[in-house]
């Protein structure tokens, strides 16, 4: 199947509010500014997060819709992003329907008994998101209302290879030795599991959506430990159905994985409205490999951000330079902001592309 | 002229507390009371085992409702109820027995801090339940079923691990499926007053004494002894009670004025002679066929309602079978686990009665299976059915059953299960029976409540109604 047809996503209020930038850029339309957010900028290093991180379980913090609501807002303040991104988890909507995952902080998910025969299955109960999830959607509803009309918020989801890697492994991983094994050694079982992934996947953004997220984005981070072919035969089918269930929503997806340039390609035929693009692969090569139209989104090393400002100033223009002004650019990091990473040099990367970045008709 | 004879059909708790508030106001008219069965009682019933006597169903009433106690005391056997040992009871979740939260209501919980301190909850199931009252929402309107209302306010988790077993459990049904007026009218009047459940149930709270005395009450003879005193005292005011009498069919008296019953082979019951009055205190099925000839509008909703089985095996294992338990009275087993077993009653820590006596005497247990939904227990044999629950048994307690006796009682289709508007639709078949068969009253757990307390009160109230209809002029 081809790739989704951009150029067609609605864009809300076209007819009288302003479209917020972030949404044009979605739409591959010109906008007054390129437009830029940060894969995790709700929480990890702002110092307003970390106070109120402090008193409360990391659980709490995404069930209690004021807490939430104010770590979402929070980069939008300080930064002065063009969109916020619903503080959550990849592993929430999972972890509301079956027992023994915790997320802890510094070391993610920990799944008790990872999933890893067909049995196991049977451990994952449909996800109802308007019961299991409902304190996330109020947090969208209260983001929704704080939020200026050219700020657009963005909903997520993991992706159901990267959600399965977490719940097979029991953990982060590195080498994904358990979640290739069964993979490779149950299919059936494999394609089960991704199955259920997607259900939950689709039924998280289809209520995020309802509540008031004006995009989502699918986050598999950790697809690119496969090589095409494996990628071809055993997720990309049922990440595409992911993308073909969103369709009918009328905001722009994303789909974004870190170290996956070797997939690029056939993770774009997915379906989505933009592409993700992490650092190792340039913004024109990205172009290049979709076609001119296809909206990206990137792609600065969030490392460079530890880097002096002139250089990070020489970075981001790369960026933007490598796009080249075409539309249906957000700028963004290559992968998530970094825990250590200084405030103020996100800051300045926010101000340098508003100020920079062009784009101009096709 | 003699005086007006009055039939309860059905010799249940329901229709012997019918009986027994017919003869509260004077010898003045004629009771009979028709059972089906050899012995009246219904599904209370005690038996001997391993040398003392066990209940074959309920084991206890609820005591925070007047009926049952009001009942022992008219019977002179309040002073003689006991209260459980223990209070405590525990879940199965997340891998281990875990309390009920204090301060629970029905398995809704009304503190966090109590919730969290069982550790029935994941992380995110105990986030999700501490976010109820931020839940946008309305107050409840209509009827709805009550595991609806919870999962909505509090979660998928509190209600697989707390109301569902709990309120599923006294009903043997599935709270998907049950009227939250119907099975919880304290939730529901909670989740009436406020948009927030726990806000809702905190108001009502405030505004009513809290209860005192215990929750539940036993007789140590077992509820058998109550329906022996119960009859002993009928039978002594002049009831007749006739056993092994089926009802079958409700006519008209041919002419006007009362009615007649049939037996299932046409023969007149009880005897050849109208009838004034008749209470029907039975199942929702017994009696849509007795009155499907002159109410076929009340046959068709009483015919409708559904029933499910449960069997409960009464085991006799040896006296320290329970010590590496905590104080308790027993577990509850949510649905989710897939097991035969619903619940598992210590009787021999529940009540002192029940306790060991000498170092020889078993420790009791009696463990509970099937609920709607899930009749496997009822299919089973009594030897897999009891090679299973000993499996469960060490799964969830370690407990070894090798049990030195164990007493397998089987209550098939006996919990009716009441749906979203029951009461509403009770009500109708209330409304036309008093139109069209002045009478002719309903009794029994059919009516809205399965617990010894609404059945004595439905008995009462459906005694007094019939009484209004055939003696008005005593009506004050």
């Amino acid at each position: 199947m081809v790739a989704a047809r951009y150029g067609d996503a609605p864009v809300p209020d076209a007819s009288d509010a302003p479209v917020p930038p972030f949404l044009a850029a979605c739409a591959g339309r010109p906008a007054e500014r390129v437009p830029v957010w940060f894969m995790r900028q709700a929480g990890r290093s702002l110092p307003e997060y970390r106070a109120i991180r402090a008193e409360h379980t990391f659980a709490q913090l995404i069930a209690t819709p004021e807490l939430a609501a104010e770590i979402t807002l929070q980069p939008v303040r300080r930064l002065g992003v063009d969109a916020a991104i619903l503080f959550s988890d990849l592993m929430t909507p999972v972890q509301a329907v079956t027992d023994g995952i915790e997320i802890e902080t510094g070391s993610g998910p920990v799944v008790d008994q990872p999933f890893r025969r067909p049995a196991d299955l049977g451990r994952l109960r449909r996800l109802e998101a308007d019961v299991d999830l409902a304190p996330v959607l109020e947090t969208i509803r209260m983001v929704r209302a704080e939020l200026a009309a050219d700020i657009a918020l963005i909903g997520f989801a993991g992706a159901p290879f990267t959600v399965a890697s977490y719940l097979v492994e029991g953990g982060r991983s590195r080498d994904f030795v358990h979640t290739k094994a069964l993979m490779y050694r149950d299919p059936v079982t494999w394609r089960a599991l991704l199955d259920q992934l997607a259900d939950i996947a689709v039924a998280t953004l289809r209520a995020q959506v309802a509540a008031g997220a004006q995009a989502v984005q699918l986050f598999d981070s950790w697809v690119g430990a496969l090589d095409a072919d494996d990628y071809r035969r055993h997720v990309l089918p049922t990440t595409t159905r992911v993308f073909a269930e969103l369709a009918d929503l009328g905001v722009p997806t994303i789909h974004f994985g870190v170290g996956a340039s070797h997939l690029f390609e056939d993770m774009a035929t997915a379906g989505s409205t933009v592409m993700g693009v992490d650092w190792r692969l340039s913004l024109d090569r990205a172009r290049t490999l979709l076609g001119a139209d296809r909206p990206v989104q990137g792609n600065l090393d969030p490392t460079v951000l530890f880097a002096p400002s002139d250089v990070v100033e020489t970075k981001v223009r790369q960026v933007l330079a490598s796009n080249g002004g075409r539309p249906g650019h957000v700028f963004n990091l290559g992968w998530g902001v970094l825990p250590e990473t200084d405030p103020d040099a996100l800051r300045r990367v926010v101000d340098l592309v508003h100020a920079e970045g062009t784009s101009t008709s096709r | 002229m003699s005086a007006p004879h009055i039939v309860v059909v059905g010799g249940g708790i329901a229709g012997l507390a019918a009986a027994w508030e017919l003869t509260q106001q004077g010898p003045d008219v004629r009771v009979t009371v028709c059972e089906s069965a050899e012995a009246a009682g219904g599904k209370l019933a005690t038996t001997g085992f391993a040398d003392t006597r066990v209940d074959l169903a309920a084991d206890a009433f609820l005591a925070r409702r007047p009926e049952a106690l009001d009942l022992c005391r008219e019977l002179g056997l309040a002073d003689e109820l006991v209260a459980p040992a223990t209070g405590r009871a525990f879940v199965w979740a997340r891998g281990a027995l875990r309390p009920l939260p204090d301060g629970q209501i029905l398995g809704v919980p009304t503190s966090i801090r109590a919730l969290a301190d069982t550790g029935l909850l994941s992380a995110w199931g105990l986030a999700r339940a501490a976010a109820e009252p931020l839940i946008p929402g309305r107050p409840l309107t209509g009827d709805e079923a009550v595991g609806t209302v919870i999962r909505r306010r509090f979660g998928t988790g509190v209600h697989q691990v707390l109301t569902d077993p709990l309120i599923g459990g006294i009903n043997a049904g599935d709270t998907d499926q049950l009227s939250i007026d119907a099975v919880a009218p304290q939730l529901a009047g909670a989740a009436r007053r406020h948009r927030s459940l726990g806000l809702g149930l905190r108001a009502g709270a405030a505004t009513t004494h809290p209860p005192t005395g215990p929750v539940f009450l036993a007789h140590p003879g077992g509820m058998g002894h109550l329906v022996d005193v119960l009859v002993e005292s009928l039978t002594a005011r002049g009831v007749e009670l006739r056993t092994s009498t089926p009802v079958a069919t409700l006519t008209r008296q041919a002419g006007g004025g009362g009615y007649r019953l049939w037996g299932p082979d046409g023969e007149p019951v009880p005897g050849d002679e109208p009838i004034s009055a008749v209470v029907l205190a039975l199942p929702g099925a017994a009696a849509a066929d007795v009155l499907g000839d002159v109410a076929p509008g009340p046959a068709t909703v009483l015919g409708a309602i559904t029933y499910t089985g449960v069997a409960l095996v009464t085991m006799a294992l040896p006296a320290n079978a329970l010590d590496h338990l905590p104080d308790g009275s027993g577990f509850l087993v949510p649905r989710r686990e897939g097991s035969l077993m619903t619940a598992c009653t210590w009787l021999s820590r529940k009540w002192t009665h029940h306790r060991p006596t000498t170092e020889s005497a078993p420790t009791l247990i009696r463990v509970s299976a099937g609920r709607d939904g899930d009749q496997r227990a009822l299919a089973l044999d009594d030897d897999q059915l009891v090679a299973q629950l000993r499996v469960e048994l060490a799964r969830y307690a370690g407990v070894d059953a090798s049990a030195q006796a164990q007493l397998v009682t089987r209550w098939p289709e006996s919990f009716p299960q009441f749906r979203p508007g029951h009461l509403k639709r009770i009500e109708q078949v209330h409304a036309t029976l008093a139109r069209d068969l002045p009478g002719v009253a309903l009794a029994g757990a059919v009516l809205g409540g399965v617990g010894i307390p609404a059945c004595i009160g439905s008995g009462r109230a459906a005694a007094r109604r019939v009484r209004r209809a055939v003696t008005p002029d005593t009506d004050p």
